[in-house]
């Protein structure tokens, strides 16, 4: 046991929300603390589709939702313009669709009428033949198809620099650090703070708090519990297939047997195809794929696409929503909208708040009506600024051919590096003195790796995944995942058996994305992987399962 | 009509030139590269391994570290699903090694004119470093590397070469004074020295592959002697990163031994390259036409049976044209996932050709599921599916679902043989060339009964 320090508010769960909060605090002047237990973004944020949409879907229930979600789309654009991209969409309309095209029309001219808050363009008509020229992978079966034009992040980089941010303006960020329990004003008035445990260094630490805020996402219930407080939601998990390579260039709407409307879309890469909505009452830390989601996803991205089984399931994202609780509506119907809760007029504790709700979309709004909430508490007089201050790296566009050449790096390096650092991508490179690619899956420099380590608080090797997408390309880390642990651990000054650890850890981890979804084509790049992780583990090694970490 | 041959990796080629060499006409069909070509440097005949599952490296009772030839005993004594049980029923570790030992001499014989060879025994366990540092308590591996056995040096120097990517020396020489103290070694002195290349030579660094075949040329020989010879440590070893060479390598390590006075070698490979394994599948391609081994690069898709014995074996040209071999005798040296002996199709695993039936090394049939039902969601947990694959009898027939041999002329050899798993239970190359020879052996015997009939 040890430190305790002080903060005005403590913010719990680094997931798109509590980021969010923090950075806006803390843009704010406000003294803030942010503990994620895991790393940013690795809960339900990196489940999603990374969508900044309206969601087309809410348009008949929610159009609250959807004004919103647009209206957030729009400032998330301004603030990270190097991190957004657009996804056009194809919209197959098949001869026994119950929603014909003259009706589909009328919807998306209804959609039509948002676009422009987030830049984006009204939807057109395709002929049969037109759109199966733009996207020779639709079925031949259609009748027409629809575009539509969405916008997509990648979310936990979107978590990160939200976290990066809060830090560099003064907050306080603990990632791999777990609220055990909550401090309590003579033990169960006032919530002032929490207790921590820090995963990776062993220890625990106390981090007061004028005010604390529970935004850890489908876990609010149970940290809510902490308090003795009793938080419902309709937990709905949601899985995603990821492709090794592109399936097609744009986005294209599948419908499910049941009717569901599903995706499938390029990200980096890669594709991905979902996303289902089952209620979920297991436990939050093992969501894992199971065999009748893979099926009911290739199903339905069959109809659309006849040759999606042709492309090879790399590995699988699996996350739970934190949607508002409802009773007697199927998963689909339920309100994507959010709630702030005040403990202290809901429950008689004072002290403690709790974000729950909404989308990645409309993230940026929520956070600054929960920051409004507790700036109110605390009487700061701040207004919010998220919507005009550029995240980290989002000032200004720097020229990718340019770094390319200064920097001898290939061309797709550089891209990658603009979109996920923007105007920082020079900082970046020159955070080793010749930058490489780490893997043939996906131009991952080195430098990347050392800057993340240095500069933006990775702390271990499979924080990685997340943070510069290691390892989650064909090779599953096989390739990669040894170079990477070295230069981590030359950042971070680890020692070589810390370093084996994490490494072995990090092909663990891998597996569990793999292993239930594991078929034909992906079966010899595992074999490999096998025989690098478990074929040349080095002796003095810890033995496999081992590790220490949850 | 002569033997056929499916598959090209390690246990395709040993039968290859085994039937070659007892004079019988054979045709190897080859589809690709498969897992022999991805290899480190080591030929594992019973390889230790710090896998719970994987052959010990002292002796679990007494302490003593084991012999090859002790491991190979209690591998035999040990584990009865290997498939080495079929090569040696009796469970007779000395004939066992008699026969390891005759087939490193017939596989160095075959690499020695391509600047390769093998080294190492079965006498003696050689200790091998990678390139980040750890150790393989290994038997055999190709000359190049079974020359840097770390045990018998008194002191070893690192080389560094600035700007290859993915070797750190330093990191590598921390991690292997760790792997020395894990095994219970004596502690010895462990230098990083940088290799001073000439300037085109140091600008090839950044591209591995490039490095090596730089190092090809005819004159790079005494420039690498010249950078290698002020690392020289007496009674000492040079390490030198995979790079030394692509066709050539024993020569240049021969000429850099010798100017520097002490044994120079290379260190085994690891993710993201290693030339170990390209080498020695070129070495092995080169071997096949000097024996007169027709090699047809495509791709067998179904084999023909009349009675109880294959007589054709259909397949697709890599040109694209389609081909019917007649073959007196066949043996599969498919592999398993990365070399195409097993695929998942139908959703379930199954043996690609004859639809063998498939079992792991506790005997559970994995043919009749897709391959996610038999995983383990940890990822340390002893994986059967990676254990898989079809059965021999003692005489390498492949078996079918019977027990029985499922063609009278069918044999089969190397990984596509299931009972082990090959990461954990370290005897990969070693059973595919001791199975690819005998394979060989009791082919030339069915070509020639066939003949005599
Ligand atoms: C399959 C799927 C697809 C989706 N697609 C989209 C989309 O395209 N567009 C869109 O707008 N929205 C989408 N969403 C919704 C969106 O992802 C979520 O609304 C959003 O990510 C929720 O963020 P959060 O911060 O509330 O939760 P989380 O991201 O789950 O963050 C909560 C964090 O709290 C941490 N935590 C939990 N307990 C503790 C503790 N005791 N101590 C410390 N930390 C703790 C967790 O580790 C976690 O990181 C999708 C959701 C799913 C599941
Ligand atoms: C990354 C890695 C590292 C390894 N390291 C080591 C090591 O250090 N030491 C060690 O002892 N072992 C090691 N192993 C294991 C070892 O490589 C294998 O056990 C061994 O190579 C198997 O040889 P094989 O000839 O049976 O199969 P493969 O080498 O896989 O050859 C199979 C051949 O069959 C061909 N083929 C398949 N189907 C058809 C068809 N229908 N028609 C025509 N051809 C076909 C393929 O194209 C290929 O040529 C390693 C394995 C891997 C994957």
């Amino acid at each position: 046991m040890n430190a305790t320090r002080s903060f005005q508010v403590l913010v719990i769960g680094g997931g798109i929300n509590g980021a969010g909060v923090a950075r806006d605090l803390a843009l704010r002047g406000v003294r803030v603390a942010l503990v994620e237990k895991k790393d940013f973004g690795s809960g339900t944020t990196w489940a999603s589709s990374g969508m900044i949409h309206g969601g087309l879907r809410y348009l008949q229930q929610d159009p609250e939702v959807t004004y919103h979600s647009c209206l957030d789309s729009g400032a998330i654009q301004r603030i990270a313009p190097q991190l957004v991209f657009r996804i056009p969409f194809l919209m197959p309309v098949f001869p026994e669709d119950p929603i014909g095209p003259e009706l589909m029309e009328i919807g998306l001219e209804m959609y039509d009428r948002y676009q422009p808050l987030k830049n984006g363009r009204p939807h057109t008509r395709l002929s049969r033949e037109q759109a199966l020229r733009l996207e020779p992978a639709l079925s031949p079966r259609i009748d027409c198809a629809f575009t539509l034009d969405e916008w997509g992040v990648d979310a936990s980089r979107l978590v990160a620099l939200n976290a990066l941010d809060a830090a560099e303006r003064g907050a306080e960020v603990h990632t791999h650090c777990e609220v055990l329990s909550l401090l309590r004003e003579g033990g169960s008035g006032r919530v002032r703070g929490a207790r921590v445990r820090d995963f990776v260094r062993g220890d625990e630490l106390d981090l007061e708090a004028e005010v604390t805020l529970n935004a850890t996402g489908p876990w609010a219930p149970a940290l809510a519990a902490l308090a003795g407080v009793e938080l419902r939601l309709r937990p709905g998990k949601g899985i995603h297939l990821v492709f090794e390579r592109r399936v097609s260039d744009v986005a294209i709407y599948a419908r499910g047997v049941d009717g569901r409307d599903m995706f499938t879309f390029p990200h980096e890469q890669n594709s991905m195809a979902g996303t289902t909505d089952d209620d979920f009452y297991g436990d939050l830390d093992r969501v894992d794929v199971v065999e009748d989601e893979v099926r009911y996803v290739l199903q339905a991205m069959e109809r659309s696409i006849p040759g999606i089984r042709r492309h090879r399931v790399i590995h699988s994202i699996a996350g739970v929503r934190p949607t508002l609780w409802g009773f007697g509506a199927y998963e689909d119907e339920l309100s994507r909208d959010y709630e702030v809760l005040d403990h202290a007029a809901r429950d008689g504790v004072s002290g403690f708040y709790s974000l729950v709700g909404g989308k990645l979309a409309a993230y940026r709004l929520m956070a600054e009506d929960a920051s409004d909430r507790l700036c109110a508490e605390l009487g700061v007089d701040a207004p919010c600024r998220t919507a005009t201050a550029p995240l980290p790296g989002g000032a200004s566009t720097p020229d990718v051919a340019e770094i390319a050449r200064r920097f001898g790096v290939g061309w797709p390096a550089a891209v990658r590096l603009v979109f996920r650092h923007g105007d920082r991508a020079e900082r970046v490179l020159a955070a080793v003195p010749a930058p490489r690619t780490l893997c043939d899956c996906e131009p991952l420099l080195d430098a990347e790796l050392a800057h993340v380590a240095r500069r933006e608080g990775v702390r271990t090797l499979t924080d990685c995944a997340l943070r510069v997408r290691l390892g989650v390309g064909g090779c599953q880390g096989a390739a990669c995942a040894g170079a990477a642990g070295e230069v981590l651990a030359r950042e971070l000054g680890w020692d070589a058996e810390r370093t084996a650890a994490e490494v072995a850890e990090f092909a663990a981890e891998r597996w569990r994305a793999v292993a239930p979804i594991l078929t034909g084509p992906q079966l010899p790049a595992m074999e490999i992987h096998r025989a690098v992780h478990r074929g040349s583990r080095p002796w003095s090694a810890p033995p496999p399962g081992a590790t220490s970490r949850p | 009509m002569t033997a056929v041959v499916i598959g090209g990796g390690l246990a395709g080629v040993a039968a290859a030139l085994t039937l070659a060499e007892r004079g019988a006409e054979v045709t190897l069909v080859r589809a690709g590269p498969g897992a022999t070509a991805l290899g480190w440097g080591a030929v594992d005949v019973a390889g230790a391994s710090p896998d719970p599952g994987g052959l010990p490296w002292r002796d679990p009772v007494r302490g003593e570290p084991l012999s090859p030839a002790e491991r190979l005993g209690f591998l035999l004594r040990s584990r009865p699903a290997h498939p080495y049980a079929a090569l040696f029923p009796e469970g007779d570790p000395q004939r066992a090694v008699r026969a390891a030992k005759d087939a490193a001499v017939a596989l160095d014989a075959w690499l020695r004119p391509e600047g390769l060879g093998l080294g190492g025994g079965l006498d003696a366990t050689v200790l091998l470093a990678n390139v980040r540092g750890a150790l393989r308590v290994a038997d055999l591996a190709t000359a190049d590397v079974a020359a840097g056995d770390v045990g018998s040096a008194e002191s070893i120097v690192l080389a560094d070469v600035p700007g290859l990517p993915g070797y750190d020396p330093r990191a590598a020489a921390r991690l292997l004074a760790g792997e020395l103290a894990a095994l219970g070694l004596p502690a010895r002195p462990i230098r990083v020295a940088p290799l001073a290349l000439p300037d085109a030579l140091r600008a090839e660094a950044s591209r591995p592959a490039r490095l090596a075949a730089a190092l090809d040329a005819p004159d790079a020989a005494p420039l690498l002697a010249q950078a290698v010879a002020p690392l020289a440590a007496r009674e000492g070893l040079i390490l030198l990163p995979p790079v030394v060479g692509l066709a050539r390598t024993l020569p240049l390590l021969a000429a850099a031994s010798e100017r520097a006075g002490c044994r120079v070698a290379e260190l085994l490979g690891a993710p993201p390259w290693s030339p170990a394994g390209m080498r020695l599948d070129r070495a092995l391609l080169a071997a096949l036409a000097r024996a007169g081994v027709s090699l047809v690069q495509g791709r067998a898709l179904a084999l023909g049976v009349e009675g109880d014995r294959v007589t054709a074996v259909e397949l697709e040209r890599a040109d694209g044209g389609r081909e019917r071999l007649a073959a007196r005798a066949v043996v599969l040296a498919t592999g398993r996932f990365s070399g195409g002996g097993l695929v998942e199709s139908g959703d379930r695993v199954r043996e690609s050709l004859l639809d063998l039936p498939v079992y792991d090394d506790r005997g559970r049939r994995l043919d009749g599921e897709p391959a996610r039902r038999s995983l383990r969601r940890r990822y340390a947990d002893p994986q059967p599916l990676f254990s898989g694959g079809i059965r021999v009898d003692g005489r390498l027939r492949a078996v079918g679902a019977d027990g029985r041999p499922a063609q009278a002329n069918v044999l089969a050899a190397g990984e596509l043989v299931g009972g082990f798993d090959p990461a954990i239970c370290r005897t990969g190359l070693g059973f595919a060339l001791l199975s690819g020879r005998r394979a060989g052996e009791e082919a030339s015997r069915l070509v020639a009964e066939a003949a005599s009939a």
